[in-house]
């Protein structure tokens, strides 16, 4: 008797077992999302001016990946829809120590600027993207607006600016876009190096480019 | 030309400089080519940020041990290891570096994970060994120069550090790293000489360069500098420095040397030449001599370049032009401090000849605040930190799949290095002076092929 009383609760289990298992199933997302990873090929750059002249500092190590639901409008030759239903997840990081200007001093005055020793990476995290309601031509690249936060030493702002999605050969899709920063948003203080003439001031707006290049992730 | 030249020269030191003072800083200013932020001077410690290097030094003699003491003076070297088969040279150094793991043979250095980066101090004619092995230990190296003391070795030695893109190669041609020569290198390759006819260099010194200890071998160890069998002779250990700086200033390889020497005052048996004389000869005929002795202290060491508007003279890590009559006026040099030698008045050439401070100065001062030792390391650990990153960060960002395209990051952001002598540099001189010492040896003149300077 206790041996049969075993056997169906035994049995029960597994049947509950078995439905929740599918239950879970039915939760989960009908198709995989398609990943992208960032590949060798990109470029970031920060143009900024100061009291004497302007300059540039670039890297080409941007870290990262991006998630596009299977439905996600990637192509070209279709008009965008008016939203998008499943945003992407895309995370970036760039090192710090990377963004390079060709100029010793200048490397060290702008990583400590952006206290590198605390944070040695600069993070971006997309929340959104919303088609461009600017008319596009077909088979140009597609445009959105998007909304994000990037960190930068220690302090995250939203940024919102378009970017463009451009597919290329070899399952890759080309990522670019522009945006304006200020480094006082981000608690840095322009850097106001003394040199023997004076100080240089930095101005404290930037312009932020990037072209970052991913591939399907196999 | 001399336009040019004129206009570079008073765009670098004017009068406004002269008043409000210049420094090496201001003249990069004012040369506005967009250097600026890069070359400020020290604004605040607070903007200082570290990059440490974990160092191993092999080879802990008098010159390890100068490399040591350099090092400590250096914010961003971490001392973590230092070698030395001989007991009392290691434990000496090991009190400039208490913290050090010692290391009494170099295949234990190298295994060492938490070296990033190791010095090599030994005689030249242990390079070869300790070198081809700090490669394949993935170790940035720093060599002392010459690399060798054979050509073979170094083409070996270089070829196989500019194979391994992943780390950094520094030959010891501390010269090419000292801010003064940067400031002139440039001044010279501009036509500031006029028309160049002729340059020359010495290196005099009377010292026995014997070396002595109780125990007959070590002794004989000790002075592998004076014994052909491990030595391509004093112009190679000494004159090195010199000589590659005159054909990297000059701009130009030399296409043949003829050679004079012999023992002509420490005959104790030494098989090395004491006093010898080496001509460089050009593609266009003008050439360039080297004279080294260690029988006479007189005039000491420096380097003359000749040309039909000035002579510039380069002693120590200062350097003056004399200005010959016919020679167009530059402007700058009105305020230009001047020391005169003998019946000559020398115009005190520098970045910041024109500043007040200078005038005070008198010409044995320095103009650099460190030696050119102290730059060379810096610039070391400066790149070894850079080239270090960049391969972690970019192995991090897109993995191990695609050397080709990390050789062509690497290759990318060469352009952020601080100016230092590599492995093409580092063959190219040694070549240069193991065929000049066969000259001396032989007392003839050998054509210097461009195979024999390549990699």
């Amino acid at each position: 008797m206790i041996r049969r009383i075993k056997l169906y609760s035994m049995a029960l289990m597994l049947a509950i077992g078995t439905f929740i298992g599918s239950y879970a199933q039915e939760e989960a997302p009908k198709k995989p999302g398609i990943k992208y990873k960032g590949i060798f090929g990109s470029k970031l750059s920060i143009d900024g001016t100061s009291t004497v002249h302007d300059w540039t500092v670039t890297t080409k190590i941007i870290k990262g990946t991006i998630e596009f639901d299977a439905n996600f409008p990637l192509d070209t030759k279709a008009p965008l829809p008016e939203e998008i239903k499943v945003q992407p997840k895309l995370d970036i990081s760039i090192p710090v120590r990377m963004i390079l200007s060709g100029k010793k001093r200048m490397d060290e005055v702008m990583h400590a600027t952006m206290r590198r020793d605390q944070h040695p990476d600069a993070t971006y995290k997309l929340l959104s993207l919303k088609p461009s309601k600017k008319p596009r031509k077909v088979g140009t690249p597609l445009v959105f607006d998007s909304v994000g936060t990037l960190k930068v030493a220690g302090v995250t702002k939203l940024v919102k600016f378009p970017v463009k999605f451009e597919n290329q050969k070899g399952d890759k899709i080309k990522i670019s876009g522009e945006t304006k920063v200020k480094m006082t948003d981000f608690g840095m203080k322009p850097p106001a190096p003394k040199v023997a003439l004076g100080l240089i001031k930095t101005g404290d707006e930037v312009v932020v480019k990037f072209d970052w290049i991913t591939r399907k992730a196999k | 030309m001399k336009k040019e030249i004129i206009e570079k020269l008073q765009h670098y030191l004017n009068r406004r400089e002269f008043i409000r003072g210049t420094s090496m800083a201001s003249l990069a200013l004012v040369m506005g080519s967009g250097k600026v932020l890069a070359q400020e001077e020290n604004d605040t410690s607070s903007l200082d940020i570290d990059n440490p290097v974990n160092v191993g030094i092999i080879g802990c003699g008098v010159q390890g041990r100068e490399i040591i003491a350099n090092l400590n003076r250096l914010k961003n070297a971490n001392i973590t290891a230092i070698c030395e088969k001989y007991p009392a040279w290691l434990r000496r150094a090991g009190r400039l570096a208490p913290e050090a793991t010692k290391y009494d043979n170099y295949q234990d250095l190298l295994k060492d994970e938490k070296v990033d980066a190791v010095i090599i101090a030994t005689p030249t004619h242990q390079h070869k060994a300790v070198a081809l092995a700090a490669i394949k230990a993935n170790k940035h190296i720093y060599l002392e120069a010459p690399i060798s003391n054979t050509i073979e070795e170094s083409k070996e030695i270089c070829q196989a550090a500019k194979q391994n893109s992943q780390i950094y190669f520094q030959a010891g041609l501390q010269l090419r790293s000292e801010p003064q020569r940067w400031f002139l290198v440039d001044f010279i390759r501009s036509g500031a000489l006029g028309n160049p006819v002729t340059s020359r260099s010495q290196w005099h010194k009377k010292t026995s360069m014997r070396r002595v200890s109780p125990n007959g071998a070590r002794e004989n160890e000790l002075n592998w500098p004076i014994q052909k069998q491990h030595s391509a002779g004093l112009i190679s250990e000494i004159g090195i420095h010199q000589i590659d700086n005159a054909f990297w200033f000059l701009n130009q390889q030399p296409v043949a040397v003829t050679g004079f020497g012999g023992v002509h005052q420490w005959k104790d048996g030494r098989d090395i030449e004491d006093t010898f004389k080496a001509v460089f000869e050009f593609e266009d005929g003008k050439t360039y001599d080297f004279s080294g002795t260690i029988g006479n202290s007189f005039d000491a060491s420096y380097d003359m370049y000749y040309g039909t508007d000035c002579a510039i003279m380069f002693r120590d890590d200062k350097s003056w032009m004399f200005k010959e009559t016919d020679a167009p006026l530059l402007g700058w040099e009105v305020y230009a401090r001047k020391d005169v030698f003998y019946k000559e008045t020398g115009i005190y050439l520098a970045a910041n000849a024109t500043k007040l401070t200078t005038q005070d100065q008198d010409a044995t001062s320095s103009s650099n605040e460190q030696t050119a030792l102290y730059y060379a390391l810096e610039t070391f650990l400066t790149n070894t930190y850079l080239r270090k990153s960049a391969v972690e960060d970019f192995i991090d960002a897109f993995g191990e799949a695609d050397p080709e395209s990390l050789a062509e990051y690497l290759s990318d952001i060469k352009g952020n290095e601080m100016p230092a002598a590599g492995p093409d540099e580092g063959h190219q001189a040694t070549s240069i002076v193991i065929q000049a010492n066969k000259a001396i040896q032989q007392k003839k003149r050998i054509e210097i092929t461009t195979e024999s300077l390549a990699i």
